[in-house]
C-alpha cells in the first residue's frame, strides 16, 4: 500500500458503499465549529449538529435518535471525527460507553428518557468508575448506595480520574450495594446537590476530575440494570468501546500528518520508519474492521476485544513517538490558525490512551486468562 | 512436533471468518503432516494439495488462495521441512506457462525445491543470479531438504528481465550439499557450475515465464510464505504456552508469573493480528484487491511477528530453549531463512509502501 492509502478505512473494507453516509459526515463537520471545539475542548457544538442529521450515534435504534445501521457504517463517524481533529473523548463515553450500556441493559424506561437526548448531543455523559485506591482493580472501589425508605439510594464515594465532568449532564456511577459485596452500576445526574467536581490538569489536551458524591439522592429507577448486576454488565459492554477504531482513527490521522511533513522535506530515511508504521496500521485495519464485523454479528468475545484495543493504543502510540522523535520540537509551536498542533497533542495523549478504557497490562492479562489459562490451542 | 485436535480449541474463535469448511480442510491438513518429512509429503499430495491451485479445467480442485493459505499455515505449524510453498509457486508457473508435463509430476508428488529465493512482490529488489549468455555460477539457497528435491526452480536476471526455470535433478553441474544440522530440520544449498538453462540439457526444461507472470506469482509467494511464516511462529509460540504451564518455579507454574505470562500474551495478540492478515491478502489474491505492495506488507509483517515471538520463545524458555532439538530453536533457526525468502524486511517494508497501483 502506498502511504496515502493507508488512510483507507476500517470501512472500506468488505462492507458496503459507505460514501454516501460518509459524504453527509462531511458535509457536517465542514460547517461545524470544528477549531472552536478544539480550542475549548468542548465538542458539544459539533456533537449537537450531528445530532440533529441522527449521525452521533447511527448505529442506535431509529427510535433512541440513531439510524440503525450497522457497527462497521457508524465507524465512519470515529474515523471522520479523528480526521477532523474533533476532540472525540466525550464521543466515546457518551455513545460508546454510557450509550451502549443503556443501550444493552437499561430499563425501557431509562432508554427512552436518556437514549434520543444522548444521541442529539443534547445530554453528555461521562463515567464514575476509577477512585483513589482502586483503578484497574475496581472491586477494591468504596463508593457505596445506601437505600433510603421510599427506595431511592444515597450515593457516598469519591470518584477520580473522570473526563469530561464539566460538560456532562449524566454519569455512569459503579457502587457498593446490599451487604458491600455486590456492585451496582446508577445513573446518576450531575447537577445534584452533593456533588461537587474539581478538576486537575494532564499532560494531555483535557483535564481529570476529582468527582465527590456526599450523600447525592438517586431514584430507584436511577439503577441500570439489575442491582449487583453492575460488574458483569460492565465487562459485556466492554467490548463496544474496545474495537479499536478509535485508537486506529487516530493513529491514522497522526501517520498521515507526521508523513505529509516528511515528505515536504524529502526525507527518505525517516520515511523508511513510516513505511513499517504504514504496514501495521493497515494490519491495525483488518483487525479492527474483523472486529466491528464480529460485534455487529453479535460474536465478539471478551479476548478478542482485548486484542483489538491493546494493538491499535500500543500501535498508535508507537506513530506518536516516531513522530516525537522527528518532529517534537516543532509541533510545540501553536500551528498558523493559533490552535495546539495534532502531533503535539499526539505525544501527550499517547500514555493516556495506553491507561484509560484497560491498561495495556490489563487487557494482556484478559488474553492470559482467557486463552492462555485454558487448554486452548494457540491455532484453532 | 504434533498439534493436538480437540474440542478446547472451539473455546476460543482466532479465526474470525473462518467457515465450516475451512474449518475442516484445516483439520484435514493437520492430520496428514504426522510422520517424518517423506510421509508427510506423500500424505499431503495424496491429499492433493497441489492440486488445490491448479484450475478445474487442468483437472484441479482450484479451491482458491484462502485455502492456500489454511494449507501453508499447517504445514508451518508443523514444522515439517517439505516444500510445499515451492512445489505451489512452481504449479502456478508452468500452468501460466502451459508446461503440462512437469506439473503433472508435480501434481503426482515429485518435489521440487526454490533454489534461492522465491517469485518476489514487485517493487523488492532481489540479489538474482545473473545468466551470461544462457549459463551461470552461482549457489542459491537455503531451503529445506526434508524431501530430496528431484527439481530445482531457479529465478535468474537474464538478458531480458527476470526469468524462472525449472531444472530436472541429477543434472551436470549441479549439486545439492546439505547445511549442517543447527536446528529447524534439514536445509541444503544447491551448487551451479556453467549450468546451462536452455532447454534439452540433460532434461533441463526451460520454463522461463514473462515478468508479469512472475509478478503475479512473486504476490501469491508473499502470501503464501507469509502463511507458512504463519504457522511456524504458530508453533514456537504453542511450544512456549506448552512449556509455561508445566514449568514451575518459585513454587508456581511459570504461566502465573506476571512477566512471561503478559509477554506471551502479547505474542499471541501480534500473531492474531498477522493472522487475520494474511486470511485477508489471501482472499484479496483471489479478488484482484491484494496488490504487490500488500503482499509485500503481509509477509514483511509475518515475517517481523515470527522472528520477535522465536526469539522471545527461546529467551522465555530459559536454557532448555537453546536445545538444538527443541521447537522454539528449531523455530528460531528456520525463521531466520525463511523470512527472507522473498528478500531482505527493509526491502519488504519499502515495496509495501511504495508500489502503487494495481495488482
Amino acid at each position: 500500500m502506498s502511504i496515502s492509502e493507508t488512510t483507507t478505512t476500517c470501512t472500506a473494507r468488505g462492507t458496503p458503499d459507505l460514501a454516501g453516509l460518509r459524504a453527509e459526515i462531511r458535509s457536517v463537520l465542514a460547517t461545524a465549529p470544528v477549531a472552536q471545539a478544539r480550542a475549548r475542548r468542548d465538542p458539544r457544538p459539533v456533537h449537537r449538529l450531528l445530532g440533529e442529521r441522527g449521525l452521533l450515534a447511527p448505529q442506535w435504534p431509529r427510535q433512541y435518535g440513531g439510524r440503525g445501521t450497522t457497527h462497521v457504517e457508524a465507524a465512519v463517524l470515529i474515523e471522520e471525527m479523528a480526521r477532523h481533529d474533533v476532540p472525540d473523548l466525550l464521543h466515546t463515553l457518551t455513545v460508546q460507553i454510557v450509550g451502549s450500556v443503556l443501550l444493552t441493559c437499561a430499563s425501557e424506561e431509562l432508554k427512552t428518557r436518556y437514549l434520543p437526548a444522548l444521541a442529539s448531543g443534547e445530554t453528555a455523559a461521562c463515567v464514575l468508575f476509577s477512585e483513589p485506591q482502586a483503578g484497574s482493580d475496581l472491586s477494591a472501589l468504596s463508593t457505596t448506595a445506601i437505600p433510603e425508605a421510599d427506595g431511592s439510594f444515597r450515593l457516598h464515594g469519591t470518584k477520580t480520574y473522570s473526563m469530561f465532568a464539566p460538560l456532562a449532564d449524566i454519569a455512569l456511577c459503579l457502587a457498593r450495594t446490599g451487604d458491600g459485596t455486590e456492585l451496582t452500576l446508577f445513573l446518576v445526574r450531575l447537577d445534584r446537590p452533593g456533588v461537587s467536581i474539581r478538576p486537575f490538569p494532564t499532560i494531555g489536551e483535557d483535564a481529570f476530575h476529582e468527582i465527590t458524591l456526599d450523600g447525592i439522592r438517586v431514584d430507584a429507577d436511577a439503577v441500570v440494570g439489575e442491582i449487583g448486576g453492575g460488574w458483569a454488565m460492565l465487562v459485556s459492554t466492554l467490548v463496544f468501546e474496545r474495537t479499536g477504531i478509535d485508537y486506529l482513527s487516530r493513529a491514522l490521522r497522526w501517520h498521515e500528518e507526521a508523513t505529509t511533513r516528511l515528505r515536504a522535506v524529502g526525507s527518505e530515511l525517516d520515511l523508511r520508519g513510516a513505511n513499517r508504521l504504514a504496514v501495521h496500521l493497515d494490519a491495525a485495519t483488518v483487525l479492527v474492521s474483523r472486529v466491528l464485523t464480529r460485534l455487529e454479528n453479535g460474536v465478539l468475545g471478551e479476548a478478542e476485544a482485548a486484542v483489538a484495543k491493546w494493538y491499535t493504543t500500543e500501535l498508535a502510540a508507537r506513530v506518536a513517538w516516531w513522530s516525537a522523535e522527528r518532529q517534537g520540537d516543532r509541533s510545540m509551536l501553536p500551528t498558523a490558525d493559533g490552535l495546539v498542533d495534532p502531533l503535539d497533542v499526539a505525544l501527550r495523549e499517547s500514555p493516556g490512551l495506553r491507561i484509560s478504557g484497560g491498561t495495556s497490562e490489563m487487557l494482556l492479562e484478559t488474553v492470559a486468562r482467557l486463552r492462555l489459562d485454558s487448554e486452548a490451542e494457540v491455532l484453532p | 512436533m504434533t498439534i493436538t485436535t480437540g474440542t478446547t480449541a472451539e473455546r476460543w474463535h482466532a479465526s474470525p471468518g473462518e467457515d465450516s469448511l475451512t474449518r475442516q480442510l484445516r483439520l484435514l491438513v493437520r492430520g496428514s503432516l504426522s510422520g517424518t518429512p517423506e510421509q508427510a509429503w506423500a500424505e499431503l499430495t495424496d491429499l492433493g494439495a497441489i492440486d488445490f491451485d491448479v484450475p478445474m479445467a487442468l483437472g484441479g480442485l482450484e479451491l482458491g488462495s484462502g485455502a492456500l493459505a489454511v494449507l501453508c499455515e499447517e504445514v508451518g505449524a508443523s514444522t515439517q521441512p517439505v516444500p510445499l510453498v515451492d512445489a505451489l509457486v512452481t504449479a502456478r508457473l508452468l500452468v501460466a506457462t502451459g508446461q503440462r508435463l512437469p506439473l503433472e509430476r508435480l501434481r503426482r508428488g515429485v518435489p521440487v525445491a526454490v533454489a534461492g529465493r522465491l517469485p518476489a512482490p514487485r517493487g523488492v529488489a532481489l540479489d538474482r543470479p545473473v545468466a551470461v549468455r544462457g549459463r551461470f555460477d552461482t549457489t542459491l539457497g537455503p531451503f529445506s531438504t526434508g524431501v530430496e528435491p528431484h527439481g530445482l526452480l531457479v529465478v535468474v536476471q537474464g538478458e531480458f528481465g527476470p526469468a524462472a526455470h525449472l531444472l530436472a535433478l541429477p543434472a551436470t553441474g549441479i549439486e545439492l550439499r546439505p547445511l549442517p544440522d543447527r536446528g529447524g530440520g534439514p536445509a541444503g544449498l544447491a551448487v551451479l557450475g556453467a549450468v546451462h538453462l536452455d532447454a534439452g540439457d540433460g532434461g533441463t526444461a526451460s520454463v522461463a515465464g514473462e515478468e508479469s507472470v512472475l509478478e503475479e506469482i512473486g504476490r501469491s509467494a508473499a502470501v503464501y510464505q507469509a502463511a507458512l511464516i504463519a504457522g511456524l511462529t504458530a508453533a514456537a509460540l504453542t511450544a512456549l504456552v506448552a512449556r509455561l504451564r508445566e514449568r514451575r518455579q518459585f513454587g508456581k507454574e511459570l504461566l502465573a508469573h506476571q512477566v512471561p505470562r503478559l509477554r506471551t500474551a502479547a505474542l499471541l495478540a501480534r500473531l492474531d493480528v498477522v493472522r487475520m492478515t494474511v486470511a485477508e491478502a489471501a482472499d484479496g489474491l483471489d479478488d484482484g484487491t491484494t496488490t504487490a505492495a500488500r503482499a509485500a506488507g503481509t509477509l514483511a509483517l509475518a515475517a517481523e511477528t515470527g522472528l520477535d515471538v522465536s526469539r522471545d520463545a527461546v529467551h522465555l524458555h530459559g536454557a532448555a530453549g537453546l536445545g538444538r532439538s527443541t521447537t522454539v530453536a528449531g523455530c528460531y533457526r528456520r525463521l531466520a531463512w525463511e523470512s527472507l525468502r522473498c528478500g531482505p524486511l527493509p526491502g519488504l517494508w519499502r515495496a509495501a509502501a511504495s508500489c502503487e497501483g494495481a495488482p
